[in-house]
């Protein structure tokens, strides 16, 4: 599969690096003790830089979504329809990353998924979700 | 005290949907001698140019470049669509502080020439980039779902505001569809990102406009009854889509409540309301957060054809993004609009007496707000 090709730098790329190697990770706030995400060099809470990357567990519930019957870039043409998730993790950030194996109809509000890392070769990682009770199968 | 008064002078819009040899900036150029014309100044009277763009990196130079200007003070704040209106403040601030006088804030765009799809610069997050997302209707939908789930608001309700602002458009000569339009049609118009319809979207249109802002010591003689900005407030709190606190508000309540309280006027005393409408449930979110309606019944309040032409406000009346014209950035045609209103030049498409109007610009992904109140009575 080729996605839309990005160009990460710097803690951008500690992220990536870090999903490489199979961890989805977030920044954590070691003043106020709140997580956030993206991962900052700086706390958007409290604005300390006291900031420890940890490894989440992927494990979170559908805050929105939407299924797109068209492309948002040439290279996903032949992935229509796909769904894009909003994610409310469990360790207290959100996130936005696509909804692999589901049909759209099953897919609703507040349900449980859970992530997956995909490391196509010669691409930069991707994250995925999928629901954690598999529908129709 | 001072006299703080400013006033919006000149304002003119041209080829608000299809446009022939022209490029952006060309056809902005066009929209800036008109609206300095119309205001019976010459263009050597510009000493303030303010602009954004989807095309220039650096609009303001590209502008007054292009037109021959060497303005004293320049603003190229960039907070997409509502950033005209955001200008409109700082204009006034700036006449204010004396840092110029005749101010021209200017956009063109020939969005719909080039093919119909939304020309945009902005980057992507490195976060976001590889799924696709398309911008700006995929946040949308994802909006939208979330209003639904919250709410229990229905595609049905989202398209009768698209069969109103059509009603609205159909009084506009300049508006492109002149045939109504009912809910099937914009329920079988075909999902671009659910639960959002082709027909819950903008239009993809070209257009420029311009608006010309002084002082209003130097308003009072000029060709047009002056329009007076009463009041105005911005507010914004993301980028991303995915930092959107809560999916379901914005701060247009900020930006509404500092212009008000500026203007010392409250939202019963609001004519023609301007709201900025790149889809269906862009308005209707904006529509509680400013107060037309309270959090969660925007759904109800846009039923029964309460926002047609005939019904309790006269809301977008020239047929607003989704039926008039939507050149990538709206918020310079939403003051536009007001100002036809006020000046009482409207024509079918009048509010009788009009004396005051709203301007609401969002940007992005309801990221960012700025709210005018006009008016054509002179503050006291
Ligand atoms: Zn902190």
């Amino acid at each position: 599969m080729t996605r839309p090709q990005i160009a990460p730098r710097g803690e951008e790329k500690l992220y990536f690096s870090a999903l490489a190697d199979g961890n989805l990770t977030y920044g954590f706030c070691l003043a106020c003790s709140t997580s956030h995400f993206y991962p900052r060099t700086l706390c958007p809470n409290c604005h300390s830089d006291d900031i420890e990357s940890r490894v989440g567990s992927g494990r979170g519930t559908i805050y929105s979504f939407t299924t797109q019957y068209r492309a948002g870039n040439p290279a996903l043409e032949d992935q229509v329809p796909y769904t894009i998730v909003m994610v409310d993790l469990e360790e207290g950030y959100r996130m936005m990353a696509d909804l692999v194996g589901s049909e759209p109809e099953a897919i609703s509000i507040g349900l449980p998924v859970v992530a997956e890392i995909e490391h196509p070769d010669n691409e930069h990682p991707v994250v995925h979700f999928r629901m954690e009770v598999s529908h129709g199968r | 005290m001072a006299d703080k008064s400013v006033a919006i002078v000149g304002a003119a819009q041209i080829d608000t949907f299809k446009t022939t040899d022209r490029s952006p900036v060309g056809l902005a150029a066009l929209a800036a001698k008109r609206a300095v014309e119309e205001a019976g100044l010459q263009m050597s009277d510009i000493d303030a140019v303010f602009s954004s763009s989807s095309y220039y990196a650096m609009p303001t130079l590209t502008m007054a470049e292009y037109l021959g200007l060497s303005p004293n003070v320049v603003d190229s704040t960039s907070t997409g669509g509502c950033s005209f209106v955001q200008h409109l403040g700082h204009a006034v601030a700036m006449i204010n502080q004396g840092l110029c006088e005749v101010a021209l804030i200017v956009y063109g765009s020939t969005q719909r020439t080039d093919a119909g799809k939304l020309v945009s610069m902005a980057e992507q997050s490195v976060y976001e980039q590889q799924y696709g997302l398309i911008h700006p209707v995929g946040a949308f939908g994802m909006i939208a779902h979330r209003h639904m789930k919250e709410f229990g608001t229905t595609s049905e309700q989202l398209a009768q505001y698209a069969v109103s602002a059509r009603e609205w458009a159909l009084l506009n000569p300049e508006a492109p569809y002149p045939t109504p339009l009912t809910v099937d049609e914009v329920l079988s118009s075909g999902i671009v990102a659910s639960p959002l319809h082709k027909l819950d979207c903008c239009l993809v249109t070209d257009g420029a406009g311009a608006i010309v802002v002084t002082s209003g010591a130097r308003a009072r003689s000029l060709k047009q009854k002056p329009v007076w900005v009463l009041g105005t407030g911005e507010a914004q709190n993301h980028r991303n889509i995915s930092q959107m606190p809560d999916f379901t508000s914005t701060r247009a309540s900020v930006s509404a409540k500092r212009a008000f309280e500026q203007a010392g006027v409250g939202i019963a005393d609001i004519d023609t309301a301007h709201v900025y409408d790149a889809f269906t449930i862009s308005l209707l979110i904006l529509m509680e957060d400013l107060g037309f309606c309270a959090k969660g019944e925007g759904g109800s309040f846009v039923e029964n054809g309460r926002l047609a032409p005939g019904g309790e406000l006269s809301l977008n009346p020239n047929g607003g993004g989704l039926s008039f014209s939507h050149p990538g950035m709206l918020s310079m045609f939403l003051m536009i609009e007001a100002v036809a209103q006020l000046r009482g030049t409207a024509g079918a498409r009048q509010h009788d007496g009009a004396k005051l109007s709203l301007v609401h610009g969002m940007g992005m992904t309801l990221a960012s707000h700025a709210t005018a109140i006009l008016g054509n009575e002179e503050p006291s």
